[in-house]
């Protein structure tokens, strides 16, 4: 078992993120003015890349984790 | 003119909920994911520096002993004229100092590993501000621009009649007065002539002539600033896209 187990959440975090891609586009299909693109623009815009490179940090951190669990236990593994 | 296409307000109010509920499942995320780095870091800062020193301590004093029944042996065998073997008391000795050096490595790939994560620490909590930011900040306010588009586009179906699969056409100036008040530049220049041109026309070819002249108050607080010209925008029930 991972010592902070970041992945659950992260899983979390992506799964959020893939509903709200999927609402938006059945939302889409009911409103198609300058409107929604200007909400779009103004307001969805900045979600994907924000959540998108909280997700990378957050698989960076995890793998950090596990490669330091390795090597600070008692167990066999790499020591740097 | 822009024509606003609406076919189904509920649509709107749809992704209105799917928003919310995506602030709430982010937040969780995010929670959970906090209190695991912390338990994370906190093992490998903490725990784990007192862990190795404690078992440096445990295994030189074992590596100690072994030492000393190494010595003991060969004293005590040596005693019958022959120079003693002590094989087994050796490899006791072998093996503690094995052990030994294992936890010094440990306890420097602990060091290391402290180091590391501070570091990554501090990137990662700027990528976590920037999303409680989006998720305190900046969704709070895409919701209450739906809250006012909705409310406009029921506002403007309270005059047209119950909802309908046709595009609401004549929203267009309400959903466009809405989002630009929310972004503090309103622009209702583009909306209002043609509406009022909509509106005309409206009122001179159908028995909605009345519902044309319908002023909608866009704003939701009284002291929204574009209220005022939003409210004097008159919408055009009939117009077509």
């Amino acid at each position: 078992m991972q010592i902070g187990d970041l992945n659950t959440g992260g899983a979390r975090l992506s799964l959020a993120l893939k509903t709200l891609r999927m609402r938006w586009e059945e939302c889409k299909e009911h409103w198609g003015d300058r409107t929604r693109m200007q909400f779009e623009e103004n307001h969805l815009a900045e979600i994907d890349p924000v959540i998108g490179s909280t997700l990378e940090a957050v698989g960076r951190m995890s793998e950090m984790l596990g490669r330091a669990q390795r090597d600070c236990s008692e167990e066999q593994g790499s020591v740097l | 003119m822009d024509s606003a296409r609406v076919f189904n307000v509920e649509g709107i109010e749809d992704f209105r909920v799917a928003l919310a509920l995506f602030a709430d499942d982010a937040r969780s995320a995010l929670s959970m994911i906090d209190v695991e780095l912390r338990r994370g870091v906190d093992w490998i800062t903490h725990e784990r520096p007192a862990h190795w020193q404690h078992e440096s301590r445990k295994r030189a004093d074992a590596l100690n002993r072994a030492k000393e029944n190494l010595v003991r042996c060969k004293t005590f065998k040596a005693m019958d004229g022959y120079t003693p073997a002590c094989t087994e008391e050796k490899k006791d000795v072998e093996k503690a100092q094995k052990k030994v050096r294992e936890a010094e490595m440990r306890m420097q790939a602990t060091k290391h590993w402290c180091r590391e994560i501070a570091h990554e620490m501090n990137e990662f909590e700027g990528r976590l501000s920037q999303v409680t930011s989006l998720l305190d900040s900046e969704l709070p306010k895409a919701l209450a621009v739906l809250d006012k588009i909705i409310k406009s586009l029921d506002s403007y179906l309270a005059v047209e009649g119950p909802r309908t699969q046709q595009p609401l056409t004549g929203a267009t100036s309400m959903a466009n007065a809405s989002n630009a008040e929310s972004e503090a530049d309103a622009e209702t220049s583009d909306a209002e002539p043609a509406d009022a041109e909509g509106a005309a026309e409206s009122a001179a070819s159908s028995a909605a002539s009345s519902a044309a002249n319908q002023q909608v108050n866009l704003a939701t607080s009284s002291d929204d600033t574009a209220s005022a010209t939003a409210s004097n925008t008159a919408i055009s029930p009939n117009t077509t896209s």
